[in-house]
Formats: structure tokens, C-alpha cells, sequence
């Protein structure tokens, strides 16, 4: 038969660290750590918001494996037209090339950046390059076509610079940057496709006016991007400044090259071919730029509170997670101070004005309307107010979390002092009434039957008196005998004289029953309130193996090392011990556990009883 | 006889004193604390030291401590310790350093006063008294063995408990009603169950037997698997 176990766990309250944190993340209802209501509304809050998005990024990857095959065809469309049209088979397979750059750009940087608009932008490029391109198949419709969006592609790249990482337009002035650029293709397109070709001069005053106005988005957005260059944060300058600089030499060059070259004398091949090269640059920068530094989206926001859940989230770590998920290396964490009323950082230095002020935005985090603390970001990275609202809510977990548990760990704390306070006045209790006995009334019964004796003793007693002062001595004697039996049991002299060894070694000796001691304790060196919860664990063992188990033997040992004191005491009585309530063992359980230690109780029926007890003592 | 009392309860103190000057034992002097009382055995030299175990300043064993000091540095000295509970380790201390001279007694025994002086007087002759109390720990101790000492009969048990005392055969006799022949035949049949030889000297005999009990406790338990 196997031996059943009974075993008291050290741990006061029932759930321990990574239970809370389930419990917060994972377990809905019926949670068994402490008032679980405030969690559970949090949990739902945010990991609802979590879902949702989690869901839509789930969606959006079979959308974008059907797109990437849609555009496949389109390739391998134009490539099979390209063979058969009038013209050198390199130039559709040179524009079928950049398409394809673009387009697994564009897919990509969507798919690693769900949040982020660069992706569809560069998918908007590709469908240009797709058109240019058609436009040399030969196919009159396409040509057409191929001119009005001839130059939609440099409008695209600006678009691409403004809207750079999010994807979106900040600002009335890139707005009205990347609208203009966007007129200069299309509109100022028109003359050179509506015009008839004999209008030169016209058309030669449509080019002027498109080149300069073209030339006027140009500049803006260098002037935007330089500004924006300026106020980011090192490293994400580190990314920025080379795409910024590839971007607007790519717009510059593209339509000047054709100029420049031609007055080179270079030919149509070099001319074409150079202008590609340049075009296919572009989509590669910006993904480049979407998957290096703090653009990426490495992990998804359900990723970010799993790792939230599990890790031991705290200060710096909690923002890096943050930063990495939302896209934005410059995003901070605050937590709000509520005795200082002012934000503090991962630190516990206070967050400065300039952080909450533009071009950084600033999204409180609240729990229930209470102010737990802030993210800071850049808004420009970051345009989607949404996603860090989101984010959020999912640090309003990580922080309520980190709050409760700090609560629960304090509560905790002061519930094991307050069961410590419990046995250490227990014991003084003991030890005032042992002293009190000792010193008082011990010492009384010695002098009452002194007195008593004397009587007896005294010449001028007659005899009857003498015979009845000797039988009270006799009597004051057994109560002292009484008094000391009681005195031993309280506290025992040897533990208080001596310590635990020598307490113990008393009490075997006393034993009705065969009992054998093994110690290496040195009892000079074991504080006194361990040694006697120890002398108490061990008296209450052997007096049940005396009484209820019927053993014939008993072996106590006693072992200290690294801070340990192990007490075991076994017999080979008839077993089947219980902790019930009411029990000595209870009793002995409930101290155990108060003091920090482990209580086990091995007690199969019909093969003795082994009791091991821990206790921790200072070494 | 010079006697030098240390006990810290001053009640019992100025009763120990008056009852061994009644018996007509002369106390040098009287003090409250361990190192007083060591001081004074260096200065008076006693022929007996009375002393409590428990005393200021930490109330733990430093009377114990000082008698086994004194026994070590004063071989002249005899010693007297008593307490409110005994046990073995101390009795078996106390012995160790050198042969008798030497008693061990609950304070409750100082009331018989007569057994008491008689007890303090075969201390101070350098014999032994050990308290009934602490001879029975180490004969229940030791019958739970498997020696010799649990084929004795009743009758030799307290023999044998009334030797590790310290009595003599007279007191034995006395105590138990029979004739001091009697008392000697069952000291010879204990001295031959436990393989000792028999000695004169009685207080020679009251330390084998003590030593002897001591170690069969130690021997393994009667009825254990080992």
C-alpha cells in the first residue's frame, strides 16, 4: 500500500505569484485569490480589445496571401504579353521586375505591419509600375493609361516619405504636400495626354508648370522631412535618415535623370534602365525601413499580454515590450504617483514636462477611472491613437496586476507577521508562566515544607504534631512533585538552561517507551524561539506515538544545516495518523506554518508514523 | 564544616542558611550569583559549595557551569547542586571531572532536613548523592535495553536505585527494613549480573553502578529492530 502523504504547504496563502497572474490573464471567474471582481472587469476590458485585434490581424493574412497570387498573375500576364509585343523583351521584364519588388514590398510590410498604412501604400506603387509598364506592351488602351499615371509613382513615393512609418498623414502641411504631389501627377499629367501633339508650346508651358510645381512638393517635403529629423529621437533618426535621403533623391532623379542623360548622350536603354534601377530602390528602403529598428512589429498585442501575464513585468522592461509591439523606440512608460501627484518613469525619477508636450502625445492608463500612469510616444510613429489606447488597456493590466500583487504579497506579509506575532506571544506566555512557577511558587512549596519539616523537627512538638507536620511535608512534597511535572510541560528547564538537544535528551529519557536520539545540533547556536517550536513538535510526536500508536520504539533526530532545523520523529506504532482539527498535530501545523516551515506527516495504516518537520533558523 | 551558598531567590537563600546553621554547618558565605559564589570558593575555600543552577544574569545554566568549574579547579571543594528539575546530562557531567564529592538534588529535598545534611555531609566526605528522581531516569533508561539491568528483581531495582543515590548499605537497609546482610547479598547478585567488580569502597561502587546505568541507556533500545 502506498503511504499517504498529508502535507502542509509553507506558502500562508493559497496562490502564489504565477496563479495571480493566470488568474488576471486567463481565469475568468471563480478564482480563489483574494476579491477577484476588480481583476476580472480589467481582464475583460482589455483582453476583449486584445481579441478584436488579434482577430483582424488573423483575417488580414489570407487576404494578403491571395493578393501576393492575384498579383502573380498580373506578372506573369504582363511577361507572356511582353514576349509577343513589338518591342525589346527586356523592357516588360525589367518593369515586370520592379513590379514584383514593389509588390513583395508591399506585402510584407503589411503583413509584418498590420497597423501600419506603408504597406497598401507600396501595393498603390506596384500598381503604378504595373501600369507604366503595360504601356510598352504595344496595346494602344494601355499606353493611354500608361501616360495619365506615368509619373503617379513619384507621388506615391512622396506620400510614402510623409506618411513614413505609420502610413499615415500628420499634419495639414503634409497633407497638402502629398495632395499637390499627388495633382502634379494626375492633373498637370493632363495637358500631356489631352493636348494635341502639335501644340508644343502649350505642352512645353505644361511641362514648365508641372516640373516647377513638382520641384514646390519637392522642397516641402524635404523641409517637412528635415524638421521631422530634427525632433526624433537618435535612433530613430538612425533609420530615418537614410530612407528620407534615398526617397527624395529618387524623386528628384527619376524625371531630371531623363534630361541629364540625354544631354550625357547616354541612349533610351541606359536612360530607361537607370530610372528603373532607381524605382525598384525605393519600395526595398521603405521595407527595410518598416522591418529594422523599432518599426517592426515583432510581436502581436495578444504576443504582448501573454508576455505581460507571464513575465515578471516591471519599469523599463514593461515600455520595452510596448515599443516593440506598437512600433516606436522612443515610447515611455509612466506610472503615476499618487502621494506626489506627478509622473514618475521605470526609475522613479519624475517625468519631465517636454515629454508630455508635441510632437510626443500622451495616453493616460487608468484603471476604473483611477490614474495608474502614462504612455508617451512619438505621434508622428505612431498615428493610431487606437492602438495605444489599446495598448493601454493592456498595460492597465500589467499595472493593476503588479498593484494587487503587491497588495496581495504585503497582505500576505503581514498576515505570516501577525501568525508569527501569535506564536512568539504564545510563546513568551509560556515562558512568563514557566519563570513565574519557577521563581514563585516552586520556590514557596520549598519553603512551606521547610517550615513544615521544622515543625516536626522542633524538641517541644509533641509527637502527634510532629507525625502530622512530617505527613504535610510529605504532602507539600508531592504537590511540588505536581508543580514540576506541570513547570516541565509548559517549558521545560533543559530548554530554557540548555537548549533543544538537551530538552530533547530529557524528554526521550523519560519515555515509558524505548526512544533513541540522534542530534547534531550545537544548542548554543539555535535561537530560542526555533528551538522551542522544535521541543514542542517533537514532544507532541512522541506523546502521540506513546498513546494512540501503540509503538514500541521511537527514533527522534534532530539535523541543522543552511538555515534549516529538520526535526523528524518516527515510530513503528499502528500508522494512520491524521491533522484533524483539534489535534495536537493541528496545533503543531498551524506554528509550522507560521514560522515559514514544512510539516509532513507519513502515517500509512499498519506501518508507523513519520513525522518531518522544517523549520528555518537564522545560521 | 565551611560552607558557601549560592542561590539567587533570597527567601531560599536566608532558609538554606539558617536550616544548615541550625544543623550546626557553619556558611562562610552567601551570595546571589555565579560569579560571586566563584569568587568566594577562591577566597574561602569551602569544604562545600550549595548552588542553584539557574542565576543571574541570563538564568540559564551558570551555577551548573561554576560547580563543574570549581570541581575541576578545586579538587578540595565538594559540591552540592540543586535545582528544580533534574535530568541525566548534568548528573553525568557533574560526575565526569572527578570521583565523588559530588551531589545532584531537586531543591524540593533540602526540606527533609535531616536526609538533606545527611546527604551533604557524605558530599563533603567525598561520597555521592544523586537525587531518586535522576536514578530513576537512568535505571527506567536502562531496563529499556537489552542489558542485564532488565532481569533484575523488584527488590534488586531498589537496591540498585538506592546505590546510584549514594546510600550506604546501613541507610539501604533502614530504608528498605531488612538487615544490612541482606542489602549485601543483593549488591553482590546486581555487581554480578552486571560483570562489575565488587568494590570496598562504597562510594567507588555508587559511581561503577552510576557509570554503569549510564552506559547500558546508551546501548540499543530492548524490542527495537536494530
Amino acid at each position: 500500500m502506498p503511504p499517504r502523504t498529508g502535507r502542509a504547504e509553507t506558502t500562508a496563502v493559497p496562490c502564489t505569484w504565477t496563479q495571480v497572474s493566470s488568474a488576471v490573464l486567463h481565469r475568468p471567474l471563480g478564482s480563489r485569490c483574494g476579491d477577484p471582481s476588480s481583476v476580472i472587469r480589467s481582464t475583460d476590458k482589455g483582453a476583449g480589445g486584445v481579441r478584436l485585434r488579434a482577430v483582424r490581424a488573423d483575417a488580414l493574412r489570407p487576404a494578403l496571401i491571395l493578393l501576393a497570387v492575384f498579383a502573380v498573375v498580373c506578372g506573369g500576364l504582363q511577361l507572356a504579353v511582353g514576349a509577343v509585343a513589338p518591342v525589346p523583351f527586356w523592357i516588360p521584364a525589367a518593369f515586370t521586375a520592379v513590379y514584383a519588388i514593389w509588390t513583395a514590398a508591399g506585402v510584407i510590410a503589411w503583413w509584418r505591419r498590420p497597423m501600419s498604412g506603408t504597406g497598401g501604400l507600396l501595393l498603390a506603387g506596384a500598381v503604378a509600375v504595373f501600369v507604366g509598364g503595360a504601356g510598352n506592351l504595344g496595346l494602344p488602351v494601355l499606353t493611354e493609361i500608361s501616360t495619365v499615371f506615368a509619373t503617379f509613382i513619384l507621388a506615391v513615393t512622396v506620400h510614402l516619405l510623409h506618411a513614413f512609418p505609420s502610413g499615415r498623414l500628420h499634419g495639414a502641411f503634409s497633407v497638402a504636400t502629398v495632395a499637390t504631389g499627388y495633382g502634379v501627377t494626375l492633373l498637370l499629367q493632363m495637358p500631356l495626354y489631352l493636348l494635341p501633339a502639335d501644340q508644343s508650346a502649350l505642352l512645353s508651358v505644361a511641362t514648365v508648370v508641372q516640373s516647377t510645381v513638382g520641384l514646390g512638393v519637392m522642397v516641402a517635403t524635404a523641409v517637412f522631412l528635415i524638421r521631422r529629423l530634427r525632433s526624433a529621437d537618435p535612433q530613430n533618426v538612425r533609420v530615418l535618415l537614410p530612407l528620407y535621403l534615398y526617397g527624395i533623391l529618387a524623386v528628384v532623379l527619376i524625371p531630371v535623370s531623363a534630361n541629364v542623360l540625354t544631354l550625357l548622350g547616354a541612349d533610351g536603354v541606359v536612360i530607361g534602365g537607370t530610372q528603373l534601377i532607381v524605382l525598384a530602390g525605393i519600395p526595398i528602403a521603405f521595407l527595410l525601413g518598416v522591418l529594422r529598428g523599432g518599426f517592426a512589429q515583432t510581436a502581436e498585442a495578444d504576443a504582448l499580454s501573454a508576455w505581460l501575464g507571464n513575465a515578471g513585468s516591471t519599469g523599463a522592461s514593461v515600455a520595452q515590450a510596448l515599443a516593440r509591439s506598437l512600433g516606436d523606440d522612443s515610447l515611455r512608460v509612466a506610472y503615476w504617483s499618487e502621494e506626489r501627484g506627478v509622473f514618475l518613469d521605470s526609475a522613479g525619477a519624475e517625468v519631465a514636462e517636454r515629454e508630455q508636450a508635441p510632437p510626443r502625445l500622451w495616453q493616460e492608463v487608468r484603471v476604473e477611472s483611477r490614474l495608474v500612469g502614462a504612455i508617451g510616444y512619438d505621434g508622428r510613429m505612431l498615428t493610431d491613437p487606437e492602438a495605444v489606447r489599446r495598448a493601454g488597456r493592456v498595460l492597465a493590466i500589467a499595472l493593476d496586476r503588479e498593484r494587487l500583487t503587491a497588495a496581495l504579497v504585503a497582505s500576505n506579509e503581514a498576515l505570516q507577521l501577525s501568525r508569527l506575532r501569535i506564536v512568539e506571544a504564545a510563546d513568551r506566555e509560556r515562558g512568563r508562566i514557566a519563570r513565574d512557577l519557577h521563581d514563585g511558587l516552586q520556590v514557596q512549596l520549598v519553603l512551606l515544607a521547610l517550615e513544615a519539616q521544622q515543625i516536626a523537627n522542633s524538641q517541644d512538638a509533641p509527637p502527634s504534631t510532629a507525625a502530622a507536620a512530617t505527613a504535610l511535608r510529605s504532602r507539600i512534597d508531592a504537590a511540588a512533585a505536581d508543580l514540576r511535572r506541570l513547570v516541565h510541560a509548559v517549558l521545560p528547564s533543559a530548554l530554557v538552561e540548555r537548549g533543544l538537544t538537551a530538552a530533547t535528551e530529557d524528554l526521550v529519557d523519560r519515555l515509558d517507551i524505548p526512544a533513541t536520539l540522534v542530534s547534531d545540533v550545537d544548542d548554543r547556536a539555535l535561537d530560542p524561539a526555533t528551538a522551542r517550536s522544535a521541543y514542542l513538535i517533537v514532544a507532541e510526536a512522541l506523546t502521540n506515538a506513546v498513546k494512540h500508536s501503540g509503538a514500541r520504539t521511537v527514533r527522534v533526530s534532530l539535523a541543522r544545516s543552511e538555515g534549516v532545523l529538520r526535526v523528524g520523529v518516527s515510530d513503528d506504532g499502528r500508522g494512520g495518523a491524521r491533522v484533524e482539527n483539534g489535534s495536537g498535530l493541528k496545533g503543531l501545523t498551524d506554528r509550522v506554518d507560521a514560522l515559514g516551515g514544512a510539516f509532513e506527516l507519513i502515517s500509512p495504516a499498519g506501518a508507523g508514523t513519520e513525522l518531518r518537520v522544517e523549520l528555518p533558523c537564522a545560521s | 564544616m565551611r560552607v558557601v551558598i549560592g542561590e539567587d531567590e533570597v527567601l531560599l537563600r536566608e532558609g538554606l542558611v539558617h536550616l544548615l546553621e541550625n544543623e550546626g554547618i557553619e556558611v562562610v558565605a552567601a551570595v546571589g550569583t555565579a560569579v560571586e559564589l566563584e569568587l568566594e570558593v577562591a577566597r574561602l575555600e569551602p569544604d562545600l559549595v550549595v548552588t542553584d543552577i539557574r542565576m543571574p544574569p541570563t538564568h540559564t545554566d551558570e551555577g551548573l557551569v561554576a560547580a563543574l568549574r570549581i570541581r575541576r579547579s578545586h579538587p578540595g571543594v565538594a559540591v552540592m547542586v540543586l535545582s528544580q528539575h533534574v535530568q541525566r546530562r548534568y548528573a553525568t557531567e557533574l560526575l565526569e571531572p572527578r570521583d565523588g564529592g559530588v551531589g545532584y538534588l531537586l531543591k524540593q529535598r533540602i526540606a527533609d532536613v535531616r536526609t538533606f545534611t545527611e546527604d551533604l555531609r557524605r558530599v563533603q566526605a567525598g561520597g555521592t548523592a544523586l537525587d531518586p528522581d535522576v536514578v530513576a531516569v537512568l535505571v527506567s533508561r536502562a531496563s529499556k535495553t537489552r542489558g542485564p539491568v532488565g532481569d533484575l528483581t523488584p527488590r534488586q531495582l531498589e537496591v540498585l536505585g538506592l546505590m546510584a543515590e549514594g546510600r550506604s548499605n546501613a541507610h539501604i537497609a533502614a530504608r528498605l527494613g531488612t538487615s544490612e546482610k541482606a542489602v549485601v547479598q543483593h549488591t553482590s547478585k546486581i555487581y554480578d549480573t552486571f560483570g562489575l567488580p565488587v568494590a570496598a569502597d562504597d562510594h567507588r561502587r555508587v559511581l561503577a553502578v552510576i557509570r554503569y546505568l549510564a552506559d547500558a541507556g546508551t546501548a540499543a533500545p530492548a524490542g527495537g529492530s536494530q
